[in-house]
């Protein structure tokens, strides 16, 4: 299978124009993007695509190994820069893939032309002098609310209890039928992307970048937006008035103006 | 029964003082109003008596974010607001609620989004059932899986260790065996399970007695015991840990380390012994030359040379059969396979015959023939043979050649007290002797018959003995 099936990639916008590739976030998919990717259509060759695990990529491309660190994944947006021969791209990252954005960077600089990072964070967890915003208990606490939510998902709790709910017929009943993950994966990529440490990588970015930080995230506050932003060799930031995580979902036009402030 | 009429139930009703207001505040379930940003504006009497918050200190105080525990909260911003937000409503999903105590309150929420006439986002509609219930059954339930789970984790590695395992319960049935332990028992599970050891097991009862059994904490030493197993003898390591009124047993086959163990013991046995006695009778007669030489007879000086040089030989001899020896279990001893005559073998082993022995031994070549072999290893196990006939027995000693099917077959007979049944075997292997008190044996490495073997194996023959009444014959097969 090709990187497109296996990572579901959508392409819009005109042919051979500057592209925008946009990384979905843990707990979504591509759908994140809906309310901010058509204010960019008209300019920019614009791809979306969903992490391995997530939306309609290919579950059984799924290898624990490699996605056991971000790597893996940054492995992945690398492959679906070469398939589609994309140069210059303006990276969009919202959340754990504004790192992954940040190591693919890293690892083939000139493939960027700028990134555009959405609620970053390069450490959720805190340390002595750091401050990440979480211990080491609240990411237990957010594993179990991924246990108890899909049990709580499914309308018939057996297959899930007996076995994996591998029977994709259950998922068409679903109310909560977007941004859908197989239950295994989606605690692997939390446990991976919670507990991942890329402090160290933000100074071997040569790539310009945008820092959009929201008013009171609690998965990214506003110290580890500034964090990010000091660490970075050469970066913008800019403070939102949308609040929470998602400003994409809750907030697009003002992300959308930000976003064309830095382009 | 007639239909009540509709104007009763509507005047119940009233009765009841039920109206749109009351059922909200009094619903059995919690409603809770906020702005997009998770402001909180409304709530209902349900949700602060659930949550034991005050009215005040949520409305335009809080948002809803702020009463979920760290972890929900994460779930909150990653799963529940995108969603929310894509799709308009989210149904059921498992959260807890912070109370007003720091306590948590287990719910399901559902949530709808109410957008204005431009579609912008005015507020969110949230209700929540209390779920505590369900949540403990949840949690059961996740614990039997994962329970489940580590059981079949622990039969998988049950299966494939190599110890044997063995429960024994209160009622001392066996209650598990896994397939080392049928290996190690030679008892089939189906045919033990539920029986008592003894029952099941033919040897139990013999070494029942000397099993050390305690608790895990006494820390038992294993007992390495001998059991025959299908007329051989087998020997175990064996100890049992008491657990919850049954007992573990943990069983391991230690023959192959208690067979290495004893070879150990027969190497020094041999070192001290069968090189001692040629170093002795060489250093004696070498010291009496250096004390005593000159008072001596030329005659006896040479007796004294010739007795230094004799077991010399016999101590170079002794250490050539240790390293050939230990060539032969290393795998790098190489062997020639040449064909030849095979009655060339006879006049070799004529020849180093000790002169008055030779008038004892009788060819009985009944056909020539050709043989394929390494010559001088072939004249060596001949010669081994020959030697050891001619040592176990006073008279006569032949030494025959026949045609087979596919090759050759020499004999070496004597008519010496012969070999007993049950040692016909162990002849062979490494460091094994005949017991000198009982059978005649006269001691010597006990490397002969097992490098002769090992050699005529390396060869693609076969040595073995053949049924006689009295006396003994070896024989060796080769190929032509």
């Amino acid at each position: 299978m090709g990187v497109v099936e296996r990572n579901n990639v959508v392409l819009r916008g005109p042919v051979g124009a500057q592209p925008m590739l946009f990384a979905h976030g843990f707990g979504c998919d591509q759908n994140m993007w809906r309310y901010v990717t058509p204010a960019f259509e008209d300019e920019y060759r614009v791809v979306l695509f969903d992490h391995v695990g997530a939306g309609g990529s290919d579950l059984a491309a799924y290898d624990r190994d490699k996605y056991a660190s971000l790597d893996g994944y940054a492995s992945d947006v690398l492959d679906i820069c070469r398939e589609l021969e994309l140069r210059d791209v303006v990276f969009v990252g919202h959340s754990v893939s504004a790192m992954i954005g940040i190591l693919a960077a890293v690892r083939e600089p000139d493939r960027f032309g700028k990134l555009v990072l959405v609620g970053p964070s390069p450490r959720y967890v805190d340390e002595e002098g750091y401050r990440g915003g979480f211990s080491r208990e609240d990411i237990e606490g957010l594993l179990e609310s991924l246990d108890s939510n899909y049990l709580g998902w499914s309308a018939q709790l057996a297959p899930v209890i007996m076995g994996r709910p591998d029977r994709p017929e259950l998922g068409e009943e679903l109310t909560n039928s977007f941004c859908r993950t197989d239950p295994e994966i989606a605690r692997h990529f939390a446990h991976v992307t919670f507990t991942s440490d890329n402090r160290a990588d933000l100074a071997r970015v040569q790539t310009p970048a945008l820092v959009l930080q929201c008013s009171d995230d609690v998965i990214a506050p506003l110290e580890v937006g500034t964090y990010v932003h000091e660490h970075l060799a050469d970066s913008t930031f800019v403070q939102l008035q949308a609040t929470g995580h998602c400003p994409n979902l809750s907030a697009p036009e003002e992300t959308v103006a930000a976003i064309r402030e830095f382009l | 029964m007639p239909a009540r009429p509709y104007q009763d139930v509507a005047a119940q009703a009233a009765l009841l003082q039920e109206s749109a207001e009351e059922l909200y505040e009094n619903a059995p379930v919690a409603y809770l109003s906020t702005l997009p940003d998770g402001t909180i504006v409304r709530v209902n009497e349900t949700f602060l008596r659930w949550t034991g918050h005050a009215r005040d200190d949520l409305v335009g105080r809080k948002r809803f974010h702020d009463l979920l525990p760290p972890g929900t909260r994460i779930y909150y911003e990653t799963h529940y607001a995108p969603l929310l937000q894509i799709q308009g409503s989210v149904r059921e999903i498992a959260a807890e609620l912070l109370r007003a105590d720091g306590t948590r309150l287990p719910v399901l929420l559902n949530s709808t989004l109410v957008r204005d006439e431009d579609g912008a986002p005015q507020i969110v509609r949230t209700t929540a059932f209390d779920a505590s219930e369900r949540r403990s059954y949840e949690r059961e339930l996740l614990r039997a899986r994962t329970d489940a789970e580590s059981r079949a984790r622990a039969a998988l590695a049950l299966t494939h260790i190599d110890d044997g395992v063995l429960l024994v319960d209160e009622q001392e049935r066996i209650q598990l065996l896994n397939p080392a332990a049928e290996a190690i028992a030679d008892v089939e599970a189906s045919r033990a399970l539920g029986r008592r050891p003894a029952e099941a097991i033919a040897w139990w009862d013999a070494i029942a007695a000397r099993i050390p059994v305690g608790p895990a904490a006494a820390r038992p030493a294993p007992e390495v015991v001998a059991v025959s197993r299908s007329g051989r003898e087998q020997w175990l390591s064996i100890v049992g840990i008491e657990a919850a009124g049954s007992v573990v047993y943990t069983l391991r086959d230690v023959t192959a380390e208690h067979r290495l163990e004893q070879m150990r013991a027969d190497v020094v046995t041999v070192v001290s012994h069968e090189l001692r006695t040629p170093l002795t009778g060489a250093y004696g007669a070498a010291a009496t030359l250096l004390d005593r030489g000159d008072e001596l007879r030329d005659d006896q000086r040479r007796q004294l040379l010739e007795m230094v040089f004799a077991q010399t030989a016999r101590l170079t001899e002794i250490v050539d059969q240790i390293l050939l020896a230990s060539r032969l279990d290393t795998g790098n001893e190489v062997l020639r396979h040449d064909r030849f005559d095979a009655t060339t073998i006879f006049e070799l082993v004529l020849e180093a015959a000790p002169p008055d022995e030779r008038p004892r031994l009788v060819v009985e070549a009944q056909a020539g023939g050709s043989v394929r072999a390494d010559r001088d290893r072939l004249r060596q196990v001949v010669r081994n043979l020959v030697d050891n006939a001619l040592k176990y027995s006073d008279g006569e000693v032949r030494i025959g050649l026949e045609r087979r099917d596919t090759g050759v077959r020499y004999t070496v007979s004597d008519d010496g007290p012969g070999i007993p049944a049950s040692e016909r075997e162990q002849i062979f292997e490494k460091f094994y002797r005949l017991d000198p008190e009982q059978h005649g044996g006269t001691g010597g490495t006990g490397l002969g018959l097992y490098i002769a073997r090992e050699l005529v194996t390396r060869m693609n023959g076969r040595i073995g003995l053949l049924p006689r009444e009295r006396g003994t014959t070896f024989f060796v097969d080769l190929p032509s």
